[in-house]
């Protein structure tokens, strides 16, 4: 059984798999965290070496998620792998240190380590399996977080409307701006819980560059017992701050109310509604979905409206590329938000809430907590229903409900037949139609 | 409230450099503004070139800066054979926290290869953030440049037993400096209406320093206006906590220190900051021989192989007189002025020759027991510490007038025509009469 780490440290690490020799390499090896290490600190710091056998490494990546967190050089003297390989050039300086901020990773988490080498190929070099203490959470009276954690085009933007309709949620003008003020502020927390930013207060090499505060910190303070203090308690005191100006905000924006929600938007790849469930213990999470086909076809429209590729579609490739790539891994991500713990988040469909929004509104701020009394759906209904009556520059058809299922028209077959080979797993499991 | 307020804005007359004409629209003279900021609005035009850039300068330093390309159909109007006269417009905002309460900015335009003109100058005022937090551990500033004894003198300090310190001997910690920092990077409009114009959430640093927001875009003004002055309030009291905790758990248990002790250098505007929000703030501005200090930046680049203490920037140690230090220099003795009673002289000199007196003094302007067993229960556990890792010379009064034996004849004179006026403020011999005698 896992340790708890509630009560035990701030990070372990419980697997650790190195690549080593191969074809490629001449070795590899993360030499710290190993399998077991444990850390009290929210930084972890990954030191290891890497020698290739042809062409010279550019840098070694850290990914999470597919995503790469940071780059690395190898610029770490090693005169043990160069005494183990003294005709190898480069092995004198085969090494690497990377220091990372664990906010930055879920709470149960993977590594994956891989080096660059000079004509672009990727190798593997390791992989790191941990886990991360949750943030403690706040026990004071504060606006919690109604999180709606979905993909662009989903129509967020009127589910954010019409929750912010309901008396007890605040947001700020949903319709005209999209606000990511908690999303400001735990960006602000992730990064100055790096280990590079909480130990550049100490010998910081230039005071006159413009962010020498976020990233010139390196190497070792001296003073475990202080180092583990900034990493560690230092780092819990800055999710206070987080919480302290996104409590200012909404407190100011609400005026006289004392709503109990504040609702934002968020993305499925980011850690934020994470964090924001550790430090808010009343902090609920809405997953919105829409029949990918129909967002596919919205944000083509969408785009071709602007004149310019958004929602991730500008990364390159073509439109069954994009399905495979980035529609696929929010899907994933969505579905498994879905199936984790359980009294977690909480489904909307799109479809649902544009066709039947009094029943689907109901049920879900009865599971909010919030008064759901025909009267208040029915009025929360209509006050949205004039806020969202500007909003034509946003949509891609004239009626939302006209919108429901426009794939059939607007989807090229070869496309529907992509989506419905890399999504059909998950547009079962929401609920649509293969 | 107004928070800041513009007492005058001068034009530039006629022609100014490469310009072919340029004009601020805003500020407006006697204009003020409510939040902790105002814009930088107007226009440049060189006639070969659009202008690369424009800076507002403070005391030669970067404040603020944007490329000019806004629509100005008026001036396109006024000069019909300038091709880029069109998008000649700028706006950029000016974060209040980058400026002295008492501000000069002057706005000047950067052509493609260097050269620059001045548009206008402005000079106002800003209102100091608010005071809070008597009960804290209130900042002991060490204002000086490198190599004038900070280290000693941040020691001495923190052997005071009202005083804490981060490892003085193996760190130079800026915890202060660090939130100061942070505090200003996100009050500037261009970081704080992030929250209402995110950028793409994927991109490092999205949150900060975003040169595409302006005041405005939120498309609310009394919330923007809030964000800028009120939050801003706010968050200068988060800085404060941080710091507060840093020193509360380095302080030893059961001690409750009144001062923590760090470094500050005269261009920085951190020392400003600390000494509105906290009351009981103080500062120490130390001096040394500028010639001295100059013949130990010389001996300890030389030891360590690199140039550091600015020296890499200048061409020469002549230039590197004329510019880094003479004007370093200069800022501590305007320092001293404008501070007042609030900030307190030291000579490394007096605190190496005389140490019981310049302590003993420091400790009465610190409001601290200078009863004569309290300063030498201060030096005798300051001294107990070894110094030989620091030093350039074998014993520190030996270094005190080596520029007498160590500067070229050369550099001297560069030193007597450039120094000499701030030296003798600060009560050392002219560079011309200690040389002959």
């Amino acid at each position: 059984m896992a340790p708890d780490l509630a009560t035990t440290a701030v990070i372990s690490i419980e697997e650790a798999e190195n690549v080593g020799e191969n074809d490629y390499l001449y070795g590899s090896n993360v030499d710290s965290p190993g399998e077991g290490f444990t850390g009290d600190s929210y930084g972890l710091t990954i030191d290891g070496w890497v020698l290739s056998r042809q062409l010279a490494v550019e840098h070694v990546e850290v990914l999470h998620d597919e995503r790469r967190l940071l780059t690395v050089p190898l610029d770490v003297e090693r005169p043990d792998i160069a005494s183990g390989f003294p005709e190898v050039e480069g092995a004198e300086r085969s090494g690497y240190h990377a220091t990372i901020s664990s906010l930055k990773l879920g709470r149960e988490f993977e590594l994956v380590l891989r080096a660059k080498v000079e004509d672009g190929t990727l190798l593997p070099l390791a992989r790191l399996r941990g886990r991360r203490r949750p943030l403690p959470a706040s026990t004071a009276d504060e606006i919690q977080p109604l999180m709606v954690n979905t993909i662009g085009r989903s129509g967020s933007t009127l589910m954010v409307t019409l929750l912010s309709s309901h008396p007890d949620v605040v947001a700020f003008s949903p319709f005209i701006k999209d606000a990511r003020v908690s999303t400001y502020w735990v960006n602000v927390m992730q990064d100055l819980a790096e280990p590079a930013s909480y130990l550049a207060p100490f010998d910081p090499p230039d005071l006159d560059s413009p962010h020498w505060w976020l990233g010139s910190g390196a190497g070792k303070l001296g003073d475990p017992d202080i180092e583990y203090w900034l990493g560690g308690e230092g780092v819990e005191s800055l999710a206070n701050l987080c919480r302290g100006q996104i409590e200012v905000f909404y407190r100011r924006l609400a005026t006289e109310r004392s709503p109990q929600y504040f609702v934002e938007k968020y993305l499925p790849h980011q850690v934020v509604p994470d964090l924001l469930a550790e430090i808010y213990p009343r902090a609920r999470e809405v997953i919105l979905v829409r029949d990918f086909r129909d967002i596919l076809c919205s944000v083509i429209a969408f785009n071709r409206k602007r004149g310019w590729d958004a929602f991730g579609r500008s990364e390159g490739g073509d439109d069954a590329e994009y399905v495979r790539t980035s529609m696929r891994q929010s899907a994933v991500t969505l579905a498994e938000r879905l199936r984790g713990e359980a009294g977690g988040p909480r489904l909307v469909r799109y479809e649902d809430l544009v066709l039947d929004p009094e029943p689907t509104l109901t049920e879900l701020f009865a599971d909010l907590g919030l008064a759901n009394d025909p009267e208040l759906v029915s009025a929360t209904i209509q006050r949205a229903e004039e806020d969202t009556a500007a909003m034509h520059h946003h949509r891609t058809t004239s009626d939302p409900a006209a919108s429901i299922g426009r794939w059939r028209e607007d989807l090229p077959e070869e496309i529907a037949a992509v989506c419905n080979e890399e999504l059909g797993p998950w547009l079962t499991e929401f609920g649509y139609e293969v | 409230m107004a928070l800041v307020e513009i007492a005058d804005v001068s034009q530039r007359k006629g022609g100014s450099g490469q310009l072919l004409g340029g004009r601020l629209d805003g500020p407006k003279e006697d204009s003020s503004s409510d939040s902790y900021g105002f814009e930088v609005v107007g226009w440049a035009l060189a006639e070969s070139a659009p202008l690369a850039k424009i800076e507002v300068l403070q005391e030669g330093w970067v404040v603020a800066e944007g490329e000019p390309g806004k629509p100005r159909g008026d001036i396109a109007a006024a000069f019909p054979a300038v091709q880029h006269a069109a998008e000649c417009g700028f706006r950029m905002p000016v974060s209040a926290l980058d400026l002295r309460q008492e501000f000069e900015l002057s706005v000047v335009a950067r052509g493609g290869d260097g050269s620059f003109s001045r548009v206008a100058e402005v000079t106002g005022t800003r209102a100091p953030l608010p005071a809070a937090g008597e009960d804290l551990i209130q900042p002991l500033m060490v204002n000086t440049i490198g190599r004038s004894g900070s280290t000693w003198l941040v020691w001495l300090l923190s052997c005071l037993s009202e005083a804490v310190a981060f490892s003085p001997w193996a760190r130079d910690a800026r915890v202060g400096t660090y939130w100061t920092s942070v505090l200003q990077t996100l009050s500037r409009p261009q970081s704080y209406l992030a929250q209402l114009m995110p950028g793409p959430l994927e991109q490092q640093n999205w949150w900060l320093d975003r040169s595409d927001l302006h005041v405005g875009v939120g498309g609310d003004q009394a919330l923007e206006g809030w964000l800028g002055g009120e939050a801003i309030e706010s968050l200068a009291q988060v800085c404060q906590s941080r710091i507060e905790a840093f020193y509360r758990r380095l302080a030893e248990p059961g001690e409750s220190p009144r001062y923590f002790v760090e470094k500050y250098l005269p261009f920085q505007l951190a020392p400003d900051l600390l000494a509105e929000m906290y009351p009981g703030a103080r500062e120490v501005i130390l001096v040394r021989d500028f010639r001295d200090m100059l013949c130990s930046i010389i001996a300890f680049n030389r030891k360590r192989g690199y140039e550091a203490f600015g020296r890499a920037e200048a061409g020469s140690d002549a230039e590197y007189v004329e510019t880094t230090v003479a004007n370093s220099a200069r800022r501590l003795l305007r320092r001293l002025r404008d501070r007042g009673e609030a900030a307190h002289l030291v000579r490394y000199e007096d605190l190496i020759q005389e140490p019981a007196e310049t302590l003993g003094a420091t400790m009465r302007f610190l409001g601290l027991d200078a009863s004569k067993e309290a300063i030498a229960a201060t030096l005798e556990r300051a001294e107990a510490e070894s110094l030989d890792e620091h030093r350039t010379t074998a014993k520190a009064s030996a270094s005190i007038g080596r520029w007498k034996q160590d500067l070229s004849p050369e550099l001297a004179e560069v030193c007597a025509e450039v120094l000499d006026p701030v030296l003798t403020e600060f009560g050392y011999e002219p560079t011309l009469v200690a040389s002959e005698g």
